[in-house]
């Protein structure tokens, strides 16, 4: 085999793009679900881990990684619950609770979680997209994450369900203006907690993906921040839940970018690399607003984005 | 290399106080008893990290049973910060610890050096750091050296590699690490003289997400073989199997998370130093100011060969290892290049695994690609 | 009752109440994993304020606390939430860490100020950035100040990796270690940095302004609602952005003197999480200056139970972090009865 350098940089962020994104979706899907609703979830990166954890511990004591994917759904949407129910008392500052939920949220994944750190447990079958290769890279970086397949399908659906369908509609119009809602009859408050419960599911989802697929294994290392960029990815996505699949994809390649080039010998100012989708995050969130008006997308309620 | 590596020459004669603390603490005279030893272990990860933290755990939880007597405590996940100084000062005033033992590079300069003038009796080891004449009598380091076992890997590993392409994974671009990239590609190159390593550093001491993708970088590469020093290798390991890319380990024995890949690794023995802590202290003697061992002392060992190693590895690097502990070959060999090629060792005068340059090496060697901050 | 007295009655109500629940939540999970919470709790408060070691160790830990929270709360009384306090806070350090290299030669207290200047300079520039963003751009600051503070904690390893390395910190890559005319000592007779006598200076400036000043009062007004300050006149965007600049300095000097007080130098280790947690010791206050205090000494005395807690009942870290976030949830969650629990006299 020939030394590939450089030529293998495309095929290893296409790679990177599809291993990495599934978190990045699931948690900026669920986000961006909430914050449709009226509602901002800052603690998701707790919500992730508690998911990995939850997955990891689920996937170890049944022997099916599916029943990991069930367990780290249902403990996201316990915290995703609790924090629709703080969010839903008045007085209480949403970010405050988003706080609690990501300190609540690390502790008991870390805690629970100190059992699982030296066991291993099955994984995720992939979706071998690249047998037909009989190149391993090009295999390899076409082994599909079952739940990006999946990831994939909820992002259309979500986008239609907004447009088109009566409950994606009830989202919406909660989370513009709660009084024209209530005037039409729906119930805020219960479609806020459906919404924020659901988010929380989505974002355990994602953890499960970090612990049964990639990078896998349960460490209290694993989720990296990956969880606080999907936050920044809603906004970069402008609350569309099929451009999050977009910007999933762009944010998974942006992980694979600095590992790639020092592999093919190029190893400067990585550190610098790593930033970059903040960076970009940020410079959309100042061109994209102005005083006068809030970005395009942004849901009228979310009081704590104006 | 010869046994008297495991006591360097002592850089300076017992400073009074020093001594005066030393027979306090460990009561040679009879007026007073010698107080039982109490050890206390801080660590900056969590434990059962199956990486750097774990490799100190195995070490504390074979002298707790070697010594079911003694009084062990320990605390993890200790910031390298004003924490640091209120643990070992905690471990001292609450539970009566007289042996304070801090495993985290961070912890030296200035915590411990901080802490330890206030407490003359209880006697300070740090892991990694290099005690000076100036610095408390009742401080000293420890450190184990990897630089036989990495190259043994190299040499494994360089067997294995058909295209000679081989590949490291790192966290931070520090002396220790730079020490085992280059023993392994000097490993690797003692059997196949066109080896490469492409290192990777993550930045982070443990970032599982980014070692994947170092992994899978390497992998996309066409490289065969990949060593790794980061704080927690699980995944690295994992990710290695997945990709059908053999390995080697790091810290503790990781031969079951690459069941068909890994080759063999390099693991710290901690356990050995610590007993060395508790019998000095038993004994009211006083252990050297800087404390180093290697393969010789019992300090660092190489994992058992895993499926990956063929026999012809094997006894490649059976055979190396008695080399270098016959003196036969050269650790760090005389006239030994840089990887831009400027010779770093002098002809006719190769280094011991002792020499203090080691210990601030910057630079690496012939046949690595990438780069270290100088 | 005194009307004046009625919010902070009701505020130490709320609290104390809060802190109850959480102790019944804690108790239960004690239970749960086993443990006599009698024990725990003797273990606890022996550990975090029984003595005076016990004293020393919790003040050491809080006294980061109370300038990080500064951070979130100044902010907060003109309305905006700063959740970016952690990458300030390196910069800071890091700024210091390079001015101290300069003033060697300088007597002592000058020095000290020089330093920490630096770190309040940098600490006030990355927050004010976030406050100037919001006015002149209608940026978002709890978004912004994340990705900043993300942006910033990259920078500081480039910058420290890249440039700012001292060959001789070999392991622990750091810059060259400050000067002694920089160092700030113990304060007399305590085994504690004289950074803590700065952290309740700060504490008690911050709420003389904020609520006994007349920009304190402006700044108030401009929390309660944009629109109404505006319409009587107030300079809104300077009022924001001086918030955000003050929060940003509070937090810069904490960064400066965790250099010149703890690390002596920069390193990675000044990424110690006390931006974080100063967020957490903001909100428990409710954002009052004063109560940062009390606040920060709960959360510095968990902190300084964590170690004997791990020792002496074998439980990990983990522990003191869910304790935190149910005592955070409850206090958090008590703020919907305020109003409720002392109602004024009906008129």
């Amino acid at each position: 085999m020939s030394d590939p350098g450089l030529w293998a940089l495309p095929l290893a962020l296409a790679g990177g793009a599809l291993r990495a994104a599934t978190p990045y979706l699931f948690v900026s899907l669920g986000e961006c679900l909430t914050e449709k609703s009226g509602r901002i979830n800052v603690g998701v990166e707790g919500i992730l881990l508690v998911g990995a954890m939850s997955a990891f511990g689920a996937a170890w004591a049944t022997g099916s990684p599916w029943a990991g994917i069930a367990a780290a759904a249902a403990a996201g949407a316990a915290m995703g619950a609790l924090h629709g129910a703080l969010c839903s008392l008045a007085r209480v500052s949403h970010v405050a609770a988003g706080v609690a939920i990501l300190v609540l949220g690390t502790g008991i994944a870390f805690f629970a979680g100190k059992p699982f750190i030296e066991p291993q447990a099955p994984t995720l079958p992939a979706i071998e997209l690249g047998a037909w290769s009989s190149h391993p890279a090009v295999a390899s970086a076409l082994r599909l994450n079952p739940l990006l397949a999946l990831g994939v399908v909820l992002a259309f659906g979500m986008r239609a369900a907004f447009r088109r369908a009566r409950v994606g509609l009830a989202v919406i119009a909660v989370g513009d203006d709660a009084a024209a809602a209530t005037a039409m009859g729906l119930h805020v408050d219960r479609t806020r907690l459906a919404a924020t419960t659901l988010g929380g599911a989505l974002a355990g989802i994602g953890g499960a993906s970090l612990s049964l697929f990639h990078p896998t294994g349960w460490s209290e290392a694993i989720s990296g921040g990956q969880g606080l960029m999907a936050m920044a990815l809603v906004i970069f996505a402008r609350w569309d839940p099929v451009r999050c699949l977009g910007a999933a994809l762009l944010f998974g390649a942006a992980g694979a970018l600095a590992p790639a080039l020092q592999a093919a010998g190029h190893g400067h100012a990585w550190q610098l690399l790593h930033l970059a989708p903040h960076a970009l995050t940020l410079a959309i969130l100042v061109t994209g607003t102005t005083r006068a008006r809030a970005m395009r997308g942004l849901p009228g309620e979310l009081a704590v984005l104006r | 290399m010869s046994s008297s590596v495991a006591v360097l020459p002592r850089r300076r004669a017992l400073a009074a106080l020093g001594a005066a603390a030393t027979v306090a603490a460990f009561g040679s005279r009879p007026a007073r008893a010698a107080p039982k030893p109490v050890i206390g272990f801080i660590a900056a990860g969590p434990w059962n990290d199956l990486g750097y933290t774990q490799g100190h755990l195995d070490g504390i939880k074979a002298l707790a049973a070697a010594m079911p007597q003694l009084k062990v405590l320990k605390e993890e996940r200790v910031p390298e910060a004003v924490e640091v100084r209120k643990t070992m000062q905690s471990m001292i005033e609450l539970d009566g610890a007289n042996i304070v033992v801090a495993t985290a590079y961070g912890y030296f300069d200035p915590h411990v050096l901080a802490v330890a003038p206030k407490y003359p009796q209880v006697q300070f080891f740090h892991c990694g750091g290099i005690k000076s004449p100036q610095h408390p009598a009742n401080v000293h380091t420890y450190y184990a050296w990897s630089d036989e076992v990495a190259y043994a890997e190299g040499v494994t590993a360089g067997a294995m590699a058909k295209t000679g392409k081989l590949g490291f994974v790192g966290s931070k671009a520090i002396p220790d690490l730079v020490r085992v990239v280059n023993c392994f590609a000097t490993g690797a190159r003692s059997v196949n003289p066109q080896a490469s390593v492409r290192v990777i550093f993550t930045g982070d001491w443990a970032n599982p997400a980014r070692e994947a993708e170092a992994v899978n970088a390497l992998a996309d590469q066409g490289i065969e073989v990949i060593g790794c020093d980061v704080d927690e290798p699980k995944v690295f390991m994992e990710t290695c199997e997945r990709r059908k890319v053999l390995c080697t380990g790091r810290h503790t024995n990781l031969a079951a998370l690459a069941p068909t890949r890994f080759l063999t690794g390099a693991e710290w023995k901690w356990a050995t130093p610590y007993r060395q802590f508790v019998d000095a202290a038993l004994a009211g003697r006083r252990l050297d100011d800087n404390l180093r061992g290697a393969m010789a002392q019992d300090y660092v060992r190489l994992s058992p060969f895993g499926p990956g190693a063929s026999a012809k590895a094997r006894d490649a690097t059976t055979t190396a290892l008695a080399e270098l502990a016959s003196g036969k070959r050269a650790l760090w060999p005389a006239g030994l290049k840089d990887q831009n090629g400027k010779v770093r060792i002098a002809a006719g005068k190769p280094l011991a695994i002792s020499d203090p340059v080691l210990e601030q090496i910057d630079w690496l060697a012939e046949g690595i690609l990438g780069t270290v901050k100088t | 009752m005194v009307d004046a007295l009625r919010p902070a009655l009701e505020s130490a109500l709320l609290s104390a109440g809060a802190l109850a629940v959480a102790a019944v939540l804690v108790i239960a999970l004690v239970l749960l994993v086993g443990h006599d919470p009698r024990e725990i709790a003797t273990t606890l408060a022996r550990s975090a304020f029984g003595s005076r070691f016990a004293w020393e160790n919790t003040l050491s830990r809080a006294a980061p606390l109370m300038l990080a929270a500064l951070c979130t709360a100044i902010p907060a009384h003109a309305g905006l939430v700063v959740i970016g306090g952690e990458g300030a806070l390196v910069l800071g350090g890091l700024a210091a860490s390079q001015a101290a290299l300069f003033v060697a030669d300088v007597p002592p207290f000058a020095a000290i100020a020089i330093t920490c200047a630096a770190g309040m300079l940098v600490g006030a520039a990355w927050i004010g950035l976030v406050g100037a963003l919001q006015q002149a751009r209608g940026v978002n600051e709890v978004i912004s100040s994340l990705l900043l503070s993300i942006i910033a904690l990259g920078l500081f390893d480039w910058l420290l990796e890249e440039f700012l390395r001292d060959p001789a910190s070999l392991n622990y890559p750091a810059t060259r270690p400050i000067p002694d005319a920089a160092r700030i000592g113990a304060l007399p007779g305590l085994d504690v940095h004289a950074g803590l006598a700065v952290a309740l200076v700060a504490c008690v400036a911050a709420w003389w302004v904020l609520r006994r000043s007349v920009t304190g009062f402006a700044i108030r007004v401009v929390g309660g609602g944009v629109r109404a300050a505006l319409g009587v006149g107030l300079p809104v965007g300077r009022l924001v952005v001086a918030t955000c600049v003050a929060g940003g300095a509070c937090v810069g000097l904490a960064g400066a003197i965790e250099v010149a007080a703890v690390h002596e130098r920069a390193g990675g280790a000044l990424h110690a999480d006390y931006g974080n947690t100063g967020i957490l010791v903001a909100f428990l206050a409710r954002h009052h200056p004063l109560a940062i205090v009390p606040a920060a000494l709960l959360v510095g005395g968990l902190a300084a139970a964590s170690g004997p807690l791990q020792r002496g009942f074998d439980l990990p870290d983990a522990f003191v972090r869910i304790v935190e976030g149910v005592v955070f949830l409850a206090v958090i969650a008590s703020e919907t009865l305020r109003g409720r629990l002392l109602p004024p006299a009906a008129r």
